[in-house]
């Protein structure tokens, strides 16, 4: 489903991304780790068509990113880390405005926004402008609007921030329901419980380069860590010299 | 107290400089270009009014006088201009601003804060005013021959009097805010606009411009001069400030210290009074600057009703203009300024009326070609208000649409449409209104509509262009926008554009003028000249407009803004 091959994007003379290269296929819930700064958004923001790599291969479902970007974007269903959206708007509206983006036709929308609206519990508030929508419900509103057009891949960045704990068990079902469904959802988080919780298959990025990308059973077999145990895993391979020391209180 | 200003002064410097660092490192052209273009338009500007400045000071007894009346009316309306660009900038900066979470959280003295803050607001405001006025008053004591530590000493009277403003302004959010929410002060300036505008309609219809055109009517003005007698009000901190600078003018140095005494008194008490005002008003209402950053629906609902906009945007040719209606009409930070601009041409037409046209006679053509100055003026107002700042209202939501399976040039054309558009054919409107007022018919009236047209299309051109390089998804307040590097470039390059064309149609029309400009190194643009140049001119800046262009969807292609 995603198909990365030397992915390389420099910000001026800073190197984001060094040759990252992975695969997602079909039906696969994708953790996407890494430390702060080793490059995870930048991927990310890469994979949605937010940013151009400068080089390297990027093809999703077969097709390439830069003839068949508006294809690729039309199956792609992006969550972001941080809600931003059109606070001048209502959630219906929103939702309508982005139907047309991507072409849906307006009876789909309709029947589809309430319908997300309702799982959302946003239904009460589908004509309230967004601006007034707090933190957690701003994110389950970009939840709703990266599902509207029912995509077949979802990609998350830090799905679990500003959302209660009914709302995060909603969601973790959401991704395991996703990936059943024969669609792929590739996630980047911090809460490696959550990680080692969904995901089928592991990337871990630091500082730039891939250094894992695989499923978790044979990670962990491969690192001689306790079956599962992502965190040990996790901290073996970015570890730089600079282990966390404690913090003086 | 003094420390920790100097610490968070150091934090907003430190800020300032390595925007710019980073602007020198991507877009370096870009910032050269800042600098060459901005550069130009302040010498030409220097140079400008210090030509008018001596060319008054040369008129016999008169010159002095009426300078000396140039001088308070320009502290007048630069306290005006101060209060409403403060208010705005005051409710942004205490209110609004994304670090106010982290700021309150640091040990830092609160007086501290607020002089910060305040100095911020200053700065914000009053940079333009006191980078325009500051030639004026600098000009007229160099040619008084005063010494040169007294003009420094003017300008920071200047600088002094600037203040005041800012505190009213400061002092009055605060109060604001006590009673209406931070979230809907923007509701309550538009109050303050519709006041502010009644005023103006006021102001304009008393002085009655149109009797100062014409024969005769530098008599009038002169006698209008005298009839502001501003003299009188001595409790006008204003005039302090104007009758200190004449007085060093005349280097009547014992006369210009009461006033100094006065202004020193005044600006001390009134940042000891800000003080007092931020601990009483602003204190206990940082609950309301927080609560105006963070969402407020809990449980309760105000449902906005469905309008035609919001079913625009299912609409898949429209989307994107009806979206971008629906948050221009439900955001009255928007569209309030529209009422001032609307009544005030209102008042210009009304005044064109009641020009005495019979003294004009074969000249009216050339003072209708003038005109289309002024209309481009209200043209480069519009677009820097509208069009520039409209890629960057989109806020940091951009992602959404660059996720979006679209081409950029649908949303382009959108902008284009709501806001690029209307302004075209506001100018051309104006143009017509006032030709017609003019007399003007048949080939000159099309001629005129056409230079509109023209001026309309580059000053948004160079506004969409602008708007797109300069793209800034993260700005607090999209006024600040046009007091930002891009804004002013835009203001410097739209009055050089407007001013070429206006000197080719006059130049071109009236050999005298030709005459006069052909002196001072113009071309000669007579005849079919004129249009050989007009056509070079207008190749020159769609060349331009292009390359901008295409230089801002390359960074809005590669995200540059994120």
């Amino acid at each position: 489903m995603i198909h990365a091959a030397n992915l390389i994007k420099n910000f001026q003379s800073f190197r984001a991304v060094n040759g990252v290269s992975f695969d997602v296929p079909a039906g696969v819930v994708y953790a996407f780790l890494g430390p702060n700064g080793a490059g995870k958004t930048t991927t990310i923001r890469m994979l949605t068509g937010i940013l151009e790599p400068d080089e390297g291969q990027l093809e999703l479902f077969g097709l390439n990113y830069r003839k068949h970007r508006n294809e690729i974007l039309n199956l792609i269903g992006y969550i972001p880390d941080r809600p931003f959206l059109y606070g001048k708007m209502t959630a219906i509206e929103l939702l309508r405005f982005l139907g047309s983006l991507r072409k849906l036709d307006p009876n789909y929308v309709k029947q589809r926004s309430m319908d997300l609206l309702d799982k959302f519990r946003l239904a009460d508030f589908a004509h309230e402008i967004v601006e007034r929508y707090s933190h957690g419900m701003r994110q389950k509103l970009v939840m709703a609007t990266a599902l509207l057009h029912k995509p077949q891949l979802l990609v998350v960045d830090e799905p679990m921030v500003g959302l209660d704990p009914r709302a995060a068990l909603q969601i973790k079902q959401l991704i395991t329901d996703f990936a059943k469904s024969g669609r792929s959802v590739f996630m980047s988080t911090h809460t490696l419980e959550v990680a080692a919780q969904l995901c089928d298959r592991v990337g871990i990025i630091h500082k730039g380069s891939v250094v894992a990308d695989e499923s978790l059973a044979s990670l962990t077999e491969r690192m001689k860590t306790k079956d599962g145990d992502l965190e040990a895993v996790f901290m073996a391979l970015t570890a730089d010299g600079h282990e966390p020391e404690a913090i003086p209180v | 107290m003094i420390r920790d200003l100097f610490l968070l002064w150091r934090l907003s410097l430190v800020q300032v400089k390595n925007r710019l660092v980073e602007m020198q490192q991507r877009h370096p052209v870009i910032l050269i270009a800042i600098v060459a273009v901005g550069g130009f338009f302040y010498w030409g500007y220097i140079k400008l009014s210090g030509l008018l400045i001596g060319f008054i000071f040369q008129q016999d007894v008169f010159g002095v006088i009426l300078l000396t009346k140039l001088i308070q009316i320009m502290m007048i309306i630069a306290i005006g201009v101060a209060v409403m660009s403060a208010l705005t900038t005051a409710i942004a900066t205490f209110y609004m601003s994304q670090d106010l979470e982290f700021q309150f959280c640091l040990p830092v003295n609160f007086d501290s804060w607020v002089f910060h803050r305040y100095g911020q607001v200053y700065i914000q405001s009053c940079w333009m005013i006191l980078a325009f006025g500051s030639p004026i008053i600098w000009e007229f004591l160099r040619l008084s021959e005063v010494p040169l530590g007294v003009q420094m000493i003017s300008i920071l009277a200047f600088m002094m009097i600037c203040s005041i403003p800012v505190f009213a302004s400061t002092a009055l959010s605060m109060l604001l805010v006590r009673v209406f929410p931070a979230r809907r002060m923007h509701q309550v300036l538009l109050v303050f606009t519709l006041v502010l505008m009644s005023f103006l309609v006021f102001l304009f219809r008393y002085l009655e411009p149109e009797q100062f055109v014409g024969p005769g009517g530098i008599d009038r003005f002169r006698g209008y001069m005298d009839l502001v007698n501003v003299n009188r009000q001595t409790w006008n901190p204003a005039i302090w400030a104007a009758d200190f600078i004449t007085a060093l003018s005349q280097k009547e140095w014992m006369q210009s210290l009461p006033n100094a005494a006065r202004m020193v008194a005044l600006v001390s008490a009134i940042h000891a009074a800000l003080a007092l005002v931020a601990r009483r008003f602003y204190k206990p209402s940082w609950d309301r600057a927080l609560q105006a950053l963070s969402g407020e629906v809990h449980g309760r609902t105000n449902q906005v009703n469905e309008s035609r906009l919001s079913k625009l945007l299912g609409s898949r040719r429209w989307h994107h203009v009806g979206r971008e209606l629906l948050v221009l009409f439900r955001d009255p930070s928007q569209w309030s300024q529209i009422f001032v601009l609307i009544s005030l041409l209102a008042l210009y037409l009304f005044s064109i009326t009641k020009l005495p046209l019979t003294p004009f006679g074969g000249t009216r053509y050339q003072l209708a070609l003038g005109n289309t100055a002024f209309v481009g003026f209200v043209a480069l107002s519009i677009a820097s208000r509208f069009v520039f700042t409209s890629f960057s209202v989109e806020g940091p939501a951009v992602w959404i649409l660059k996720t979006s399976p679209e081409r950029w040039r649908s949303w382009i054309i959108a902008k284009t449409l709501v806001y690029g558009l209307p302004t075209v054919l506001f100018s051309m409107a104006l143009t017509v209104g006032s030709a017609f007022l003019l007399e003007q018919e048949g080939h000159r009236l099309l001629l005129l509509v056409g230079a509109a047209f023209w001026d309309g299309l580059v000053i948004v051109g160079i506004a969409l262009a602008l708007g797109l390089v300069f793209m800034n998804p993260y700005i607090e307040n999209p006024l600040k926008m046009m007091v930002s590097p891009g804004g002013f470039m835009l203001m410097a390059t739209g009055l050089i554009v407007v001013a070429l064309h206006v000197m080719l149609r006059l130049t071109h029309e009236s050999e005298f003028m030709n005459y006069l400009m052909h002196r001072v190194g113009w071309p000669n643009v007579q005849g079919i000249r004129g249009y050989m140049w007009g056509a070079g001119l207008a190749v020159a800046e769609t060349t331009g407009i292009v390359m901008l262009m295409k230089r801002g969807l390359k960074s809005l292609r590669a995200g540059e803004f994120l």
